[in-house]
């Protein structure tokens, strides 16, 4: 299987949309990211990463009911695809490797 | 629970992000941004969500995003092109009533619009055709008197000279100077012919035609004469080889000079030549005839032409010249300069030192109202067009429903536009050289469609393109913006929005046609008063003839015959019609005149009775009178001269100048002794029958034809050998102001042009509005409305715009007019007569756009507009 980088933000919204399991349309992502990471995310930035994602293979969607609200427009919820897992795990074990070798004196 | 809420985001921000997003994308993301709206919405109040809105909407601007844009390449290209021509083709003829006006009115626009091309060119051309046409210039001055400057093209003699010697940066100089008419005699027929003299290098600087002869070597005879080939023709006879006309010789009537022999024939001067002459004649001949201080540097009487070095300015030429008469003379200034050739027809027109415009300004004029013209012709091309979008409307959803796009849609009515601009183009074309001879009667010129240039035609094509352009596009758009459903459903309703923008452009066709309207009455009543006004002579009933041949001799008898026909009342003579008053002095001195003055004063030569003849108005002392004998050297000045030298009563006081010193015996009131352009300038008026040229009569009132009959009896016994010449003061008066008769008539033209034009705009867009609420007038007449009523409610929204054009329009053409009336010194009021009736043809055109609401509304059936409901 073939490495692909996963960048910072791509890692953080990837576990956003596993966080929030089945409600992962964009504002829903948005909201979550700047609870929990205390920073702005503008949709734009989202939505190019969003479609990255989806196109590397890593998230895949599908559209919602039509509803009254939204001016009628549909959302679109995305999951977290195996092979998206896959990468986040690799990512995980990645970090935790480093954090198993470090000493408690490295940090001053 | 969400509340619900009516607030909307910005809809060009929602529109623009329609326009670039990815259409895979767009729905999710547009949802959200509602949803983000909303939310705002109720946390930071409506402002702020707009805000945040557009921020957002621009964040979405990224490369991933954004659509393809791709062309979409049909495969029946052909096939729809053809099908669309098609319909085209029918849609024109199944309303032939709205193309008929749609392509007459664009017809009309672009042939006008062509017609002033022509002219603007043909102006532009003027002198054009001489090589090195932008190193030729004519010497001018600026002459200081009193506290005004004139500016004259006539300048000292000796100033040749100096230019030859002394100034190296101009290579060539040749005088000239304007020849009265010369007769000539070939035993058969009397010609009179005008011409000028000339040095030789006369035809080194200018590219005259020779068509026979020497031009280095045809002037040196002062024997000499170089004719054009139309006097050759008058004269010998028409030949097919002119040199053989070589050494042949000329019987003319100046007594002093010898037998003339033909040295020269140079082919007909063009009409685009600002200098006409049919003769030259070496200017040997002028300095000896005219030899009373020809070499003096105090007088001025010939014209100076030069001609440059390659790159040379002109401005470091002027800084050379300027004092080159100055040092000459000591009691008046006369500053030279030189004035470039290309000038002398558009932009000659001097006041007070300082170039003031000229014909160019008329170019100008003419240029910015064939714009008009073209743009009130596209934006009634555009109304008439979309007024009858309703009826297309089904069309339209139809296509959209079936899949069509909407630049193919488009691209169709583009199509459609251009095929009857294209057909309003190929009339405008035709309906040229149809109209051409009338035009060139107007306007008086020679235009022809013959050496048309291809400059000239790219131009004609681009009005065309324009037109396109303009008035195509708008209604392509506004069409295929139909919204399909709606129209399917049939709830089609066309959005305020457009009509709104129609309604502005009515407002400035007609904002345009106003001003038009304004300018053609101040234009017509100026002349009006340019023809009626008084100018302190009489003109009506004032006939005059050259006084020359034996006529000159024998005035006496000549007074003395014209006197006793009952149809004559006064007889006199003059140097020159008043109009054109040529000398002038500055060395006049009278009482009390300040030291180191220099004042001009014009001087008219006369002879007795000449006051009485003309009508004019002795305010003190009298007139000149056969019985005091020392009339002879008495001086009438006029009001304006008596002003200058600061006299209260000018009778007794003593004036000299030219040598002779004698009485002001009379005062006589002002008189324009130019056109109204200019000022009334002091005059001295004295009697020398021998420096006169010109025989003056005033005849009884209708016996006009009775006192020609006489005067040609009279001239044929007195004076055989001259062809029988006069003129009518009023003629010569009125021809001063050629020009502006000329733009008179176009303006009133174009006036009437754009009116038409206005009026069928305002057509279309009532026809557009009683569609538009087609089931509003019906519900209202079933409901019982009165026709009253109902025309008000439709036409009050016309009137306000007819009122808002003409208030935008008003103050524009106001301060237009003001401006060139001020070129005039005398002018007529910019009354309030002249709004007021710019104001009642307005509200006629809405009065009548009223009338045909009314027909209209009669003829609607509510039933079956309701029907479809």
């Amino acid at each position: 299987m073939k490495r692909t980088h996963l960048g910072e933000f791509e890692e953080v919204v990837l576990l956003t949309v596993a966080v929030l399991h089945e409600n992962a349309y964009a504002i829903a992502i948005i909201d979550e990211m700047e609870e929990r990471l205390n920073r702005a995310v503008s949709i734009g930035s989202l939505q190019t990463v969003l479609r990255r994602l989806e196109k590397k293979g890593y998230l895949t969607s599908e559209f919602g009911e039509v509803t009254k609200v939204r001016g009628g427009k549909r959302k679109k919820y995305f999951t977290v695809t195996n092979f998206g897992r896959n990468a986040l795990e690799a990512k995980k074990n990645e970090r935790m490797g480093f954090w198993g070798d470090i000493t408690g004196m490295a940090f001053d | 629970m969400k509340k619900v809420n009516n607030n909307i985001p910005p809809k060009w921000v929602l529109h623009f992000f329609r326009w670039f997003c990815h259409p895979d994308y767009a729905e999710d993301i547009e949802g959200d941004l509602y949803e983000k709206f909303d939310r705002n919405c109720q946390e930071y109040g409506q402002k702020a969500a707009k805000w945040k809105f557009i921020w957002a909407v621009l964040t979405l601007f990224k490369p991933s995003l954004i659509r393809t844009f791709e062309i979409t390449l049909l495969q029946n290209t052909t096939i729809m092109f053809r099908h669309n021509l098609k319909l085209s083709w029918r849609l024109l003829f199944k309303n032939k009533g709205f193309s008929l006006i749609n392509i007459g009115g664009l017809a009309m626009g672009m042939a006008m619009a062509m017609f002033i091309v022509l002219w603007i060119k043909d102006e532009l051309s003027f002198d054009g055709f001489h090589t090195d046409k932008e190193r030729i210039y004519k010497v001018m001055r600026h002459v200081t008197s009193g506290d005004n400057i004139r500016t004259s093209d006539i300048v000292a003699w000796k100033i040749a000279d100096v230019l030859r010697t002394e100034i190296p940066e101009i290579e060539k100089v040749a005088r000239t100077n304007f020849r009265n008419p010369m007769v000539i005699n070939n035993g058969e027929h009397a010609f009179k012919e005008m011409g000028f003299y000339a040095e030789a290098e006369f035809f080194d600087i200018f590219s005259w035609n020779l068509v026979a002869g020497n031009a280095k070597t045809m002037l040196s005879d002062p024997t000499s004469i170089t004719i054009s080939v139309a006097l050759a023709d008058r004269y010998f006879g028409e030949t097919s080889d002119y040199s053989t006309l070589i050494g042949q010789t000329i019987q003319h009537n100046m007594e002093d000079v010898g037998e003339l022999k033909v040295t020269g024939v140079f082919a007909d001067i063009p009409t685009q030549s600002s200098i006409q002459f049919d003769f030259i004649l070496p200017i040997d001949i002028f300095y000896k005839r005219e030899s009373r201080g020809l070499d003096s540097w105090d007088n001025s009487n010939v014209q100076i032409y030069v001609q440059t070095k390659k790159g040379i300015d002109n401005q470091a030429i002027n800084r050379k010249i300027v004092d080159i008469h100055n040092e000459h003379i000591d009691h008046f200034r006369s500053d030279l300069f030189i004035q470039p050739l290309t000038d002398l027809y558009l932009n000659s027109n001097f006041k007070d030192g300082k170039l003031s415009g000229g014909r160019i300004g008329y170019v100008r004029i003419f240029a910015i109202i064939a714009l008009m013209i073209v743009l009130i012709a596209c934006i009634n091309f555009m109304n008439l067009s979309t007024a009858r979008s309703i009826q297309r409307a089904k069309e339209i959803g139809v296509r959209k429903a079936i899949g069509a796009e909407k630049n193919r849609l488009v691209g169709q009515f583009m199509g459609e536009s251009f095929l009857l601009i294209l057909i309003a183009f190929i009339l405008a074309i035709l309906l040229i050289p149809l109209v051409l001879p009338s035009f060139n009667a107007l306007t008086d010129k020679n235009l022809s469609l013959v050496n048309i240039d291809t400059a000239t035609l790219l131009i004609f094509a681009s009005i065309g393109g324009l037109t396109a352009l303009i008035a195509g596009t708008y209604p392509a758009f506004y069409l295929s913006s139909f919204n399909a459903v709606k129209i399917l459903k049939g709830t089609f309703q066309q959005s305020a929005n457009s009509a709104r923008f129609r309604k502005s452009l009515v407002v400035f066709q007609f904002a345009m046609s106003t001003l038009l309207i304004i300018g053609t009455i101040t234009v017509y009543q100026q002349m009006q008063y340019i023809r009626n006004k008084n100018l302190g002579y009489e003109r009506a009933n004032v006939l005059y003839m050259p006084l020359e041949g034996n006529m000159f001799q024998q005035y006496t008898a000549l007074h003395q015959e014209l006197l006793n026909e009952p149809s004559i009342e006064a007889v006199s003579s003059a140097n020159t019609v008043c109009m054109e008053i040529m000398a002038n002095t500055h060395s006049v001195k009278w009482r009390g005149k300040p030291a180191g003055s220099q004042q001009s004063m014009d001087v008219l030569p006369i002879d007795f009775d000449f006051t009485e003849v003309m009508n004019m108005e002795i305010v003190q002392g009298r007139s000149y009178d056969r019985a005091y004998a020392r009339d002879s050297f008495n001086y009438v000045i006029n009001e304006r001269a008596m002003e200058i030298m600061g006299f209260d009563n000018a009778v007794g006081e003593e004036l000299s100048f030219w040598g002779n010193t004698g009485q002001i015996i009379g005062v006589v009131k002002d008189f324009n002794s130019a056109s109204l352009y200019a000022d009334i300038n002091p005059i001295i008026m004295l009697v020398r029958p021998d420096w006169n040229e010109n025989v003056f009569l005033r005849t009884q009132p209708g016996q006009t034809a009775a006192a020609i009959v006489a005067m040609e009896r009279v001239q044929a016994k007195l004076n055989p050998d001259f062809p029988f010449e006069y003129h009518f003061l009023d003629e010569t008066y009125e021809k001063l102001y050629k020009s502006e008769q000329t733009i008179s008539q176009l303006a009133l033209l174009f006036t009437v042009f754009a009116l038409f034009i206005a009026g069928m705009g305002l057509l279309g867009l009532s026809i557009f509005s009683v569609q538009r609420r087609l089931k509003e007038i019906s519900v209202r007449k079933v409901l019982g409305a009165e026709m009253g009523n109902l025309v008000y409610l439709l036409s009050k929204d016309f009137i306000v715009l007819i009122l808002i054009a003409f208030v935008v329009a008003t103050p524009i053409a106001f301060w237009v007019m003001q401006d060139w009336l001020s070129n005039f010194s005398f002018s007529t009021n910019l009354g309030l007569g002249v709004f007021f009736f710019a104001a009642g043809i307005t509200l006629l055109i809405t009065l009548l756009t009223i009338g045909f609401y009314a027909v209209k509304l009669m003829v609607i059936n509510p039933i079956q507009a309701l029907q479809s409901e």
